[in-house]
């Protein structure tokens, strides 16, 4: 019911971004890139999503940012199996939805920008709001927006089995880069 | 009997020592699997895998998450990003949708042969859906040309 409902608040902003905007405001990345990387002396942990989707409104500066779990490659097979069966629980929560807006983000100025991106982050069940830090550049109508912020375990309700505690870093810390072009 | 002993004790360090390596071994077993030598895998029509998750995704998702499919489809786009090689093919029947698939190493000699355009055949790893489908670990499969 739950993923029903976020289905459809997600569908309805991208249909509103559809029915407000102008056609050309609209930039899509289908190709972005988001990594997490877990530092601790007993084991670093890293894993990356080469196929996460996002959409930005250039005329409202409104980001969607769309990703499945289960997309997340591992170096090694154990450590995605943990992750997806016993930490994320991606078969209950297969998607991590970021929803927000890129704060005085000024879409028609060429070069790159640094601003603060501020939204609601949905994930494991989870709706807390995070801001942090981008870069973001327009390179003719292409943009090009990434950067790194750091998330806690315990703020999204991860159980971490005490026996693996050492191995997991209480905040992760997560990279990302995305490649817009025209939403044709 | 103190060489009984011997070979018994010599034994359970040899029984330590092969456990601790199939360990090791299943630890770091590697990620990538070449899709490519599984047998006996369905094709199912791209505009019939599209319309299935956009009908009932949780339906969808429970008959092809985590499983091996092949897809008959157009290249609509080949891109090299982020150090992968990713083929986006498009459908009949949808314009805003498509089957994105991630290709594995294992097949870069046969993506460099493609081109926008050509029909493939690809299978891999269904992931689940986004705006589009999403597959991992994909190779072409009886590759053919437009």
């Amino acid at each position: 019911m739950k993923r029903l409902v976020n289905t459809i608040i997600i569908m309805f902003l991208l249909l509103h971004f559809g029915v407000s905007a102008q056609s050309d405001s609209r930039v899509i990345s289908r190709q972005g890139q988001v990594s997490f990387f877990s530092y601790t002396s007993v084991e670093n942990i890293e894993a990356t999503n080469n196929l996460v989707s996002s959409i930005i409104e250039t005329s409202s500066n409104k980001i969607v940012v769309d990703m499945l779990m289960r997309a997340f490659v591992f170096k090694k097979a154990l450590m995605e199996e943990h992750f997806n069966e016993s930490y994320v629980e991606s078969d209950i929560y297969p998607k991590l939805t970021f929803v927000g807006e890129i704060i005085a983000f000024e879409a028609k100025t060429k070069g790159p920008q640094t601003k603060i991106i501020k939204g609601i982050m949905d994930f494991h069940g989870i709706k807390k709001e995070i801001e942090f830090k981008t870069k973001i550049e327009n390179l003719n109508g292409n943009y090009v927006l990434e950067g790194d912020f750091e998330v806690s375990v315990s703020d999204f309700n991860i159980k971490i089995p005490s026996l693996l505690a050492p191995n997991i870093a209480k905040e992760i810390k997560v990279m990302f880069r995305f490649e817009y072009i025209p939403y044709e | 009997m103190h060489k009984k002993v011997k070979i018994r004790v010599f034994g359970l360090l040899l029984t330590v020592i092969f456990a601790c390596m199939m360990l090791y071994n299943f630890y770091n077993r590697p990620m990538h699997i070449d899709v490519s030598e599984i047998e006996n895998i369905n094709q199912i029509p791209i505009d019939d895998v599209i319309t299935m998750f956009k009908d009932d995704e949780e339906k969808a998702n429970a008959t092809f998450v985590e499983k091996v499919i092949e897809v008959e489809g157009v290249i609509k786009e080949i891109s090299f990003l982020n150090n992968r090689h990713t083929i986006i093919l498009n459908s009949k029947s949808f314009t805003q949708s498509f089957v994105i698939c991630d290709m594995s190493p294992l097949g870069n000699d046969k993506v460099h042969k493609f081109t926008i355009g050509d029909t493939v055949v690809l299978r891999g790893v269904c992931k689940g859906y986004l705006l589009d489908v999403i597959m991992l670990n994909c190779m072409p499969i009886n590759e053919k040309t437009s």
